[in-house]
């Protein structure tokens, strides 16, 4: 615990005053995908809450740490970097509990990005007939 | 530390946090593990039904019960659930914390983010942050006074760690002028920060029936 307070958050507002916005619980959708993956995952028996929450933990020590020395890279959420904590405590246990390996997620991550939305399913043709 | 410095090291524009969820959903999805269903339903319910309204309905009930107050403060846990609160995760074992006229409590989670879900919802993003989870420790009287609380010095300031095994609520005190509100209209005025101690709960004067 540093006794100089910081005078900024990660996400740098003044600490403790910004009120979020209303009803925004997640900054971005990706926040919600990877907390619900998380619960889903622990509520289904994969894992505890505590096995989880230690790894969150760890990874949240990491980022105040790098915040500190001021290394830490912009966060990818104007949420701050608390759910990329999540996000890699979540990659971590899944590797640990044997569910996924690092080689898939790399694979598939990298299928994805290679493949454009598929957006011309979506996209309507006209009316099928006019009279 | 590897596999951190791993995902890091490649910039490439597609490599963000989402293409990294996206590629484990997807995994996870075809292995079987998770319904992608039961993900948008648990998204549901934290973003639309589960937040700081259930514990607002918690307080009201606690200051037009004193029977209910006193459950609550014995067990808080079994006390939601009087009311119709599922417990679930982060809801197993709930204290709820009494201010008074010179005690108040504030909650802070030092390590992560363990915060009372089934009446709060999910934790703010000022709750999470490396500034309050140090400061409402190192100061925890200039946090309140950045929250506009000003707390009078006869007034001992209690702040209180969650952790996996303890969620603390707050119970706020009953703004004075209040006695001829039903439950309903208490609720109404029962605010997140007011259940966390970083706020205390007002009757503001517009809203007051006009004499």
């Amino acid at each position: 615990m540093k006794d100089s307070p910081k005078t900024r958050t990660e996400a740098g507002k003044p600490p403790g005053n910004a009120p979020d916005p209303a009803g925004a619980v997640f900054a971005e959708p990706w926040e919600a995908r990877a907390f619900a993956l998380a619960l889903t995952l622990s509520n289904g028996g994969r894992f505890s809450w505590d096995e989880f929450r230690d790894r969150l933990i760890a990874e949240i020590a990491k980022a105040d740490a790098a915040a500190n020395r001021e290394v830490r890279a912009a966060p990818a959420s104007p949420g701050g970097p608390y759910y990329e904590c999540w996000l890699e405590a979540l990659e971590k246990i899944l590797r640990e509990k044997g569910l996924l390996n690092a080689e898939e997620i790399e694979r598939r991550a990298a299928a994805i990005a290679a493949s454009p939305p598929a957006r011309t399913k979506a996209r309507s043709r006209g009316p099928i007939k006019i009279a | 530390m590897s596999a951190h410095d791993h995902d890091h090291d490649h910039n490439a524009p597609d490599s963000g946090p989402t293409l990294r969820v996206k590629a484990l959903e997807a995994l996870l999805v075809e292995k079987g593990l998770v319904d992608p269903n039961v993900l948008d339903a648990l998204i549901d319910a934290y973003e639309h039904k589960i937040g700081p309204r259930n514990g607002a309905r918690v307080v009201a009930r606690a200051w037009t019960d004193p029977a209910y107050k006193a459950r609550l403060l014995a067990d808080a846990t079994a006390a939601i659930e009087e009311i119709g609160l599922a417990a679930g995760p982060q809801g197993e074992h709930l204290v709820a914390l009494e201010n008074t006229p010179t005690v108040h409590n504030m909650v802070v989670c030092t390590l992560c983010s363990c915060y009372p879900w089934p009446v709060l919802g999910l934790p703010p993003v000022w709750y999470k942050s490396a500034a309050y989870r140090s400061r409402a420790v190192s100061d925890p009287r200039g946090v309140l006074r950045e929250f506009g609380v000003e707390l009078p010095p006869g007034v001992e300031l209690r702040v209180w760690d969650s952790s996996a095994e303890l969620r603390y609520m707050v119970l706020p005190m009953r703004p004075p002028g209040t006695e001829h509100l039903g439950a309903d209209e208490l609720a109404a005025l029962v605010t997140r920060d007011s259940m966390i101690g970083t706020a205390v709960v007002t009757y503001p004067a517009e809203s007051r029936p006009a004499k």
